[in-house]
């Protein structure tokens, strides 16, 4: 009632303005380049044509990618959960050692840029890796990084502490009498951890479920540089975008299109899921964490702090390598700051000022649009408004490679041409980041009770004054921690930003992957380490502003 | 500055629901007013018409004859105090009090603003926490930083929403008084939403009690309480037994005859609705005399359920042999609480009991006080 009983019989008011100005913007660089990867999908030469459809299923190297993605997405998703929810139940539940601990390193796992890992267990695991020359030493010969189960492995690795950050919000909601309720209905142990617990969090884990799928489906640089021949989508769009025959666009906007739908259908699949689970819970008494017994609180801390390790580890070995002698791809003995001097001669400065300037740029886009966003979405409801938030959300659907195709199809001729631009960037990773910040931004401004905002109006405060005096304060801390994550995402983009960058738009991420491809190893994890530098910097700051106990992503 | 409210002929819809079909008021200047009513009835809804939060889908709302329908909530010059305070939390209380003067038509300067935001953090006396956050308050402070936040703009009306609703019962009681006394010093026209009925009768002038959008009865606590409008009104206004019985005119008298016979003389029903017809009436628990059934001949027969003591007075609850069920209330004394199952006979205090016509609802008695029209008929009949 107190929403519909805000909304304002004068149909023109200053929201009315915020909803049309933020409609037009998704329209002009969400909607039209989307509606021009479709476009261009299916006119070949002017006229319609499905002859990329066609080439697409009929030849296994396409679609069997496409496949491939599926079942390294599944793969990684399945052992994510199966390594990230007992973690996050020890977590919450047991007093580990050193908890703050274990949680920072699970954050800054999360937020190490995307394929620091690939490159590292290259390091480690790959043809002259340092684990495998010693597993050769032991007459270990078949051990391999490299395809289908490297990717997984790496992937898992990567993506399993976004798991346990969900599973951790999810089982403080829960309320700890619940528990008691079970246990004094005799339901204890594992019946009490599957019929209760896991059923209570079963949508949190479906959706931290989904993220990870669309994440990995994401991810082109794990398999780029570990997938030897096993082709996944990102890998397959780039290839089709900057081949070696030219760039066929047609193609890449088919494949893309493709990858859409398929995404779309997951998500819609996990909607479905989902929807099975509705209830809210409120936790009045969330559980606190108990002793374990001393054989089980050991196995516990092994479990955890080992698989820690294994997942932190790629970061610290590449800042270690980063001081390694390098001539090229060769390791050479000894110690010194040769490749930051390199690096330095190789776009570093540049690298890292347009990583700097993209990141700032694309973040104020995503907070101003998603706090105005969020305010007539809770505030306004209405059709229109509704419409504006559905498809603020479609990018979280969209793989980025096929953001980075749709806007260059689109912004790539006359009379708009963004291409080669920062500006192309900064906008892509906007439209990445928008979904995610729309929404934490939308649940902050739901918990805000409407009185208070309704107490500034009476007190003769015009509409403007009260959001930014009385609204956007007690947003801040909701918005603030969302957006330190948001900045670390943007800050480790790479999947859109490979399509997009040019010489002189650079970034971290993108010099990170340029220097291996051009076989400077030294010089790459120079880069690597300076974006782990700016995501510690940034943790930091999350960590200020956020205790540690209540992240949500 | 305070002015008097004419509400006339107001309808409020949501969608296709109507919450207001028709309600007409007047409030005086300087008149502490309230609007009582179950959880739905459409109280908050009007206040908030009052607001201007809610659209008003017909009739008019003015405040000293000038229509205020389509002005702004912030133009209306109404101070308001939320049910959840809504005190702004990233503001300190002294920030949160003076947030109203710098929006006044004519702004007060910095000195002016200062000294009548201490003024005001007096009155309601938390001066002393005047540079603390929010979070640090209890549930009582914040309220009164609240009426404070609404009253330093000077308004013409002062708007409350469940005020007390979210505090302990005890700091409940103590609060209402505070507000009183501070309306009374300030002399404001005040509208006051509520359904706790004791909290009502301390603290108006007069009361509203509403009903699925209805005001069925407005008057003073004292009319509203000894002669309700309805059978709704006295029920929903402290606890009562409804009884079905008889109309009986014999020698000239009017006589209550209940149905196991018992008859007692009725001198205060309106003379025009004198008749032999069938009523219901309304007994307060402490309306009822009890006998013990050997003692007396004259009286409802009916045997003791249960009793609860309660200190000063003791619950009894009878089964009537009617088949009807009542609860009385006695003062409670030195001896022996009756035992259940002692047979006893009640007679009625016939100055106080009130009797209502079956089907309407509608009160029979004399002294009925009422500024509203009731409505006739009462289709659900909640008690």
């Amino acid at each position: 009632m107190a929403r519909a009983a805000t909304a304002s019989r004068k149909p023109f008011e200053i929201w009315t303005i915020v909803s049309i100005a933020i409609f037009a913007l998704l329209a002009f660089f969400l909607v039209y380049p989307l509606w021009c990867l479709l476009k261009e999908s299916v006119v070949l030469n002017g006229k319609f044509s499905l002859d990329a459809f066609q080439r697409f299923f009929s030849q296994s190297v396409y679609w069997g990618s496409i496949i491939n993605s599926i079942k390294v997405g599944l793969c990684v998703m399945v052992l994510s959960i199966i390594i990230g929810v007992p973690f996050s139940y020890f977590y919450t539940f047991y007093t580990l050692k050193g908890r703050k601990f274990l949680f920072i390193i699970c954050l800054l796992c999360t937020m190490s840029a995307p394929f620091i890992g690939a490159y590292a267990w290259i390091l480690l695991l790959g043809n002259s890796g340092v684990i495998t020359n010693v597993l050769r030493l032991l007459g270990l010969h078949r051990l391999s990084i490299y395809g289908f189960g490297g990717i997984v492995f790496v992937e898992t690795m990567k993506f399993f502490p976004l798991i346990v950050i969900y599973m951790n919000g999810a089982f403080l909601d829960i309320d700890d009498t619940l528990l008691e309720a079970a246990e004094s209905m005799g339901c204890t142990g594992a019946e009490r951890f599957r019929r209760v617990l896991m059923s209570l969090t079963m949508p949190t884990m479906l959706a931290g479920a989904l993220l990870v799928f669309m994440r990995s489906f994401d991810d082109f640089g794990t398999p780029v540089l570990i997938g030897r021949g096993y082709s996944t989508f990102p890998v397959l769009i780039y290839n089709q975008y900057l081949g070696e025959n030219g760039a066929d666009y047609h193609f890449a906007a088919a494949i893309s299109v493709i990858a859409v739908c398929i995404t779309a259908i997951i998500f819609l699949l996990q909607k479905f899921a989902t929807s099975r689970f509705k209830f809210t819970i409120n936790a009045l008494h969330p559980v606190s964490p108990q002793k374990p017994k001393a054989a089980q609180g050991f196995l516990m801390n092994l479990f955890c702090y080992l698989v820690l390790a294994v997942a932190f580890l790629p970061q610290v070995y590449i800042i270690f390598m980063s001081f390694r002698n390098y001539n090229n791809s060769i390791m050479r003995p000894g110690y010194s700051l040769i490749n930051w001097q390199r690096a330095m001669q190789m776009k570093l400065p540049l690298a890292t000022r347009n990583t700097l300037i993209v990141s700032f740029a694309a973040l104020a886009i995503i907070l101003v649009v998603a706090v105005l966003l969020s305010y007539v979405v809770v505030r306004r409801s209405n059709f229109f408004n509704n419409l504006v938030d559905t498809i603020s959300m479609m990018p979280y659907v969209m793989p980025g490679a096929v953001i980075g195709i749709a806007l260059i199809t689109a912004f790539s001729r006359e009379p708009i041409v963004l291409t080669g631009s920062l500006g192309i960037m900064i906008i892509a990773l906007a439209i990445r980041r928008m979904p995610f910040t729309s929404r934490s931004a939308t649940a902050t401004m739901m918990s805000i009770p409407v009185s208070t905002e309704e107490a500034g109006l009476s007190l003769g405060a015009p509409k403007l004054a009260t959001f930014i005096r009385v609204t956007v304060p007690q947003m801040m801390n909701g918005i603030v921690s969302g957006a330190v994550l948001s900045f670390v995402s943007i800050i480790t983009e790479m999947s859109s930003g490979v399509i997009l960058y040019n010489n002189r738009t650079i970034t971290l991420t993108i010099g990170t992957y340029t220097s291996i491809s051009s076989g400077v190893y030294g010089v790459a994890a120079v880069f690597a380490t300076v974006t782990t530098i700016f995501t510690i910097i940034c943790l930091l700051v999350y960590l200020h502003f956020a205790g540690t106990e209540n992240v949500r992503m | 500055m305070s002015v008097s409210i004419q509400i006339k002929d107001v309808v409020k819809r949501f969608g296709d629901l109507t919450v207001i079909p028709d309600l007409s008021i007047d409030v005086q200047d300087g008149e502490f007013f309230t609007l009582l009513g179950p959880s739905g009835c459409g109280k908050t809804t009007l206040l908030r018409m009052i607001a201007g939060f809610n659209s008003i889908e017909g009739g008019t709302i003015s405040f000293n004859g000038q229509v205020i329908n389509d002005m702004d909530p912030g133009k209306r010059n109404i101070g308001m105090v939320f049910q959840n305070y809504a005190i702004f939390p990233n503001m300190s209380v002294r920030k949160n009090v003076e947030f109203g003067l710098r929006y006044k038509k004519e702004k007060p300067s910095k000195e002016e603003a200062a000294k009548l935001t201490d003024e005001y953090l007096k009155l309601v006396h938390v001066d002393q926490y005047a540079d603390r956050m929010p979070d640090r308050l209890s549930g009582g402070q914040q309220q009164r930083v609240a009426l404070a936040r609404a009253l330093v703009i000077h308004p013409q009306v002062l708007l409350m929403d469940e005020p007390l609703s979210n505090l302990d019962a005890k700091l409940r009681v103590e609060m209402r008084t505070v507000i009183r006394e501070i309306q009374r010093k300030v002399g404001i026209t005040t509208i006051y939403v509520t359904h706790d009925q004791e909290e009502a009768m301390v603290i108006s002038d007069r009361i509203a009690v509403m009903k699925d959008g209805v005001i069925n009865h407005c008057g003073k606590s004292k009319s509203i309480y000894q002669r309700p409008a309805n059978l709704f009104v006295a029920s929903f206004i402290g606890k009562t037994n409804i009884l079905g019985a008889q109309l009986v005119v014999d020698d000239g008298a009017c006589w209550i005859k209940t149905k196991d016979g018992y008859r007692c003389r009725i001198d205060s029903v309106r003379d025009e609705e004198v008749a032999d017809r069938p009523i219901t009436i309304s007994v307060r628990p402490e309306e009822f005399r009890i006998h013990r059934a050997e003692d007396t001949d004259e009286g409802m027969l009916g045997t003791v359920h249960s009793s609860v003591f309660l200190g000063l007075n003791t619950n009894y609850f009878v089964d009537l042999d009617s088949g009807e069920t009542v609860q009385i209330t006695l003062e409670s004394e030195v001896n022996e609480i009756i035992p259940d199952g002692t047979k006893v006979r009640l007679t009625l205090n016939t100055s106080k009991v009130n009797v209502f016509d079956p089907t309407t609802f509608l009160s029979l008695m004399q002294g009925v006080e009422n500024s509203v029209e009731t409505p006739q008929t009462d289709a659900d009949r909640e008690v």
